[in-house]
Formats: structure tokens, C-alpha cells, sequence
């Protein structure tokens, strides 16, 4: 990875690509843009500093960023959460309004993109789907799924692995 | 499923896509990173959640992508002009820093070596003690804590020392931590917080514990009153001051 070797220029591109997606996750976890992007920001400095550890073979440098990115948000998530502050309403920043929107190819390619995990999702069976959603974006923990869905603990977790394994299949199918 | 500390690599790779998912709780999550981290023999182990990571990234293309404000490239270029590219995990590398620092904190009281800058008569040497023995435990108990956090404070020039933020947004509680400080400066460090537009105002002053420039500071819950800051300074200020004087020392907090 060139940015192992120092290279700020190699962290632009990557910050350039996959940016904009770990907002959009943080975003959403934490429904306030200002803690988004600090998380976005927190995200980039963890590439940069952990360069070197950067396995191909655990699943490519988006899913590395994403998963740091969502790491990071539910940290603080369940931190504020903890703590008993309210979150902020979601705020419109107005530095955003401004940031240049993507080219028509980009959000083509992102429409490609989030139509397949859309319909991917939408294959699942409702309690499977509904356990990723609250999984995966409101960052609840399968005991907090558990609590909140009335579920056994055990059922959330093979709803969870069967969920998984099923996506897995889908996304691929969805890629040849 | 429970989990055993000699969890096998089936046991985590049937755990994988939970792990992936970061919905384990702590005591699970805990089990597959030591397992993880463990030199091998795997049994496919590393793949199976890299591929569970690859399914979990593709999910988050169902949020429409939008890209950041400048400024948050911006603040990282500032950031990571000071850090070079690879240096590993500085969490820990400042974990490590930070015990042997609470061990010298520990250290100095112990063995009577506490020092203010001027001689002292035995009872208010006493009382010296008692307040430096009180923060010795508070950092203590606070790395100890779940969920705190360890920030590095960033040196404002060369050879001002260092400086540590121990934070747990949990408790509310907050010790800040310095050393190598030089002679001069080490007598009048004083903590600053930055919030919104507004002048900086004095959290605390950061007194020495031990003579070699080791200073501490128990926050108590400060830093979060009346809401956390967005950046902390640390500077070399009068006996009176009303504004940083000479800043060390930033962090930014949000």
C-alpha cells in the first residue's frame, strides 16, 4: 500500500473514493454530520497510521475503511448512549451544501451499487432483514437486538449468520 | 454459544460474520481479537472475516455516499503532518507511554520523592503528599476503567515533552499528564478548553509530581461541564493568568 510508504498524495485518493461512503455510514449511526465527519477524520488518521498493517486478504481497502468508519461511530454511539446524552437532531452543514456533488458516472455506479445491496437486503427474510438493519445500521449489539425485537439471544445470532452467509451469495451473484 | 479463552478456530469462524458485523458483545468480541491475534496455525480464520468484512462494507452502499466538508480533509492533512505514515497503533504505543508514566507517578510518591519547588515544612510536605498519592490512584483506577480512553496531546514546539489526555466519556472523567517538561515552563503549566467561539477558559492547573517534569492533573468531571471542548490547550502561564500564555501543547476533543 503506497501510503505505508508516506505517501499523503496515495491517502487523497484513498480518502477521494471511499470518503464520502464512511460519512454516509457514521451518518447514519450517529444521525449528526459535525461527530460523522470527526469520525471520518479519526478514520483516515487510523489508515494513515496503521499503513502497515493493512491486510489485502481481509476483504480490500473499502472494507478495511468501512469497517474502521463504523468501528468508530458505534464507539461513539454506544459511548453517548452510555453516558445518557441525547444525540443531536441531525444538523445541515452548510460546508456539505457547498462540497461539489458527484459526477453523474459516480452516482450511476453508486445507484448500481446500493440497488443490488438494496435488493440483496430485500431477498432476506423480514426477521433476517430486520436484524442486519438494526446491526448494521443503528449499531445495536445482538443482545440490544435481542431485547429490542422480544428475541432469544440464540435465534439473533443464527439470524445473524444466516443472514451473512446469505448475503454472501447474493452480493456475489449480483457482481458476475 | 459461549466463549472460551482457548476458542478454537472453528468456534471463530463461526462467530465471524458476527465479529465482522461488530455485534458481538464485549467478552465475545474480546475472545475472537485475542484468537485472532494469535500466531497460527489458522484454519481459515483471517478469511473467513475478510470475507465477512467484504459482505458488511458492501452494505453500506444502501446509505447514499456524500462527501465530506472540506475541512475534514483539511484537518487531517494538519494532522497527519505530525504523525508518519505506519507508525503502528499509536493507542497502544501511548497506553505503554502512559503506564510507565502512572508507574513514575506511583513511583515518586512512594519512595518520597515528591517535589514541589520550594522546601517545605512536614505538614504542608504532608498534604503535598496526600494530593500527589490521590492522583497516583486516579490514574490508576481510570486506565483501569472500561472505556477510557487514552489522546496525545499534540507539541506545539520542539522539546516541550509530552502530553497525555486519559478520558472515559462513561464516567465523565478526565486526567491530563505530562512529562519531559521543561524546568521553566513545568511551574506554570495550566490546562485551557476551547468551546465554540468563545475565549478560552481554565479548566485546571497541572501542578508537578516528581521533580524530573512529571506533572498531573485530576479533572474530575470538568472537561464535560459545561459540555466536552472542542480542543484543549496546555500553557505556560503566570501565577494569574487569564489567557493561555505560552501554549505547549493542543488537542482537539471532537
Amino acid at each position: 500500500m503506497r501510503v505505508a510508504a508516506g505517501e499523503v498524495a496515495a491517502l487523497r485518493a484513498l480518502y477521494d473514493e471511499h470518503a464520502p461512503r464512511a460519512l454516509a455510514i457514521a451518518m447514519r449511526i450517529l444521525r449528526n454530520v459535525e461527530e460523522a465527519e470527526d469520525v471520518v477524520q479519526e478514520t483516515f488518521l487510523e489508515v494513515w497510521r496503521r499503513s502497515a498493517q493493512f491486510d489485502e486478504g481481509r476483504g480490500g481497502a473499502v472494507a478495511w475503511i468501512v469497517t474502521i468508519a463504523r468501528s468508530r461511530a458505534i464507539d461513539r454511539f454506544r459511548a453517548s448512549r452510555t453516558a445518557g446524552r441525547a444525540l443531536d437532531g441531525v444538523v445541515v452543514n452548510e460546508d456539505v451544501m457547498r462540497t461539489a456533488l458527484p459526477s453523474p458516472a459516480d452516482r450511476m455506479e453508486e445507484r448500481r451499487d446500493g440497488a443490488r445491496v438494496a435488493a440483496a437486503l430485500a431477498a432476506l427474510p423480514a426477521p433476517q432483514r430486520e436484524t442486519i438493519e438494526l446491526a448494521y445500521f443503528e449499531g445495536l449489539s445482538q443482545s440490544e437486538i435481542a431485547a429490542k425485537t422480544g428475541t432469544p439471544l440464540g435465534t439473533v445470532k443464527m439470524r445473524v449468520k444466516l443472514a451473512i452467509a446469505k448475503l454472501t451469495g447474493l452480493l456475489k451473484e449480483g457482481e458476475t | 454459544m459461549t466463549v472460551s479463552d482457548d476458542m478454537t478456530c472453528e468456534e471463530f469462524t463461526e462467530m465471524a460474520p458476527s465479529y465482522a458485523l461488530a455485534v458481538l458483545d464485549e467478552l465475545e468480541r474480546a475472545a475472537c481479537t485475542r484468537h485472532l491475534a494469535q500466531s497460527g496455525p489458522h484454519r481459515g480464520c483471517q478469511e473467513a472475516v475478510g470475507e465477512a468484512r467484504q459482505v458488511t462494507a458492501c452494505l453500506s452502499a444502501a446509505v447514499p455516499a456524500r462527501p465530506p466538508s472540506p475541512g475534514v480533509w483539511r484537518a487531517i492533512e494538519a494532522r497527519i503532518s505530525h504523525v508518519p505514515a505506519g507508525a503502528g497503533d499509536r493507542r497502544r504505543r501511548v497506553r505503554e507511554r502512559v503506564r510507565e508514566i502512572a508507574g513514575w507517578v506511583v513511583a515518586a510518591v512512594v519512595i518520597g520523592f515528591t517535589l514541589v519547588n520550594t522546601p517545605v515544612d512536614g505538614s504542608r510536605r504532608a498534604v503535598a503528599m496526600d494530593d500527589h498519592q490521590s492522583t497516583a490512584r486516579a490514574v490508576l483506577g481510570l486506565m483501569t476503567a472500561p472505556g477510557t480512553r487514552v489522546v496525545a496531546f499534540i507539541p506545539r514546539k520542539i522539546g516541550v515533552g509530552r502530553a497525555t489526555l486519559i478520558v472515559n466519556p462513561v464516567q465523565h472523567r478526565a486526567i491530563v499528564l505530562a512529562d519531559q517538561i521543561p524546568p521553566e515552563a513545568a511551574l506554570r503549566l495550566r490546562l485551557w478548553a476551547a468551546r465554540g467561539p468563545n475565549a478560552p477558559t481554565s479548566l485546571a492547573p497541572v501542578p508537578l509530581v516528581a521533580s524530573d517534569g512529571i506533572a498531573a492533573a485530576d479533572l474530575g468531571s470538568a472537561l464535560f461541564e459545561p459540555a466536552p471542548p472542542d480542543q484543549l490547550f496546555l500553557s505556560a502561564d503566570g501565577p494569574d493568568a487569564t489567557s493561555p500564555g505560552e501554549v505547549l501543547f493542543t488537542v482537539e476533543t471532537r
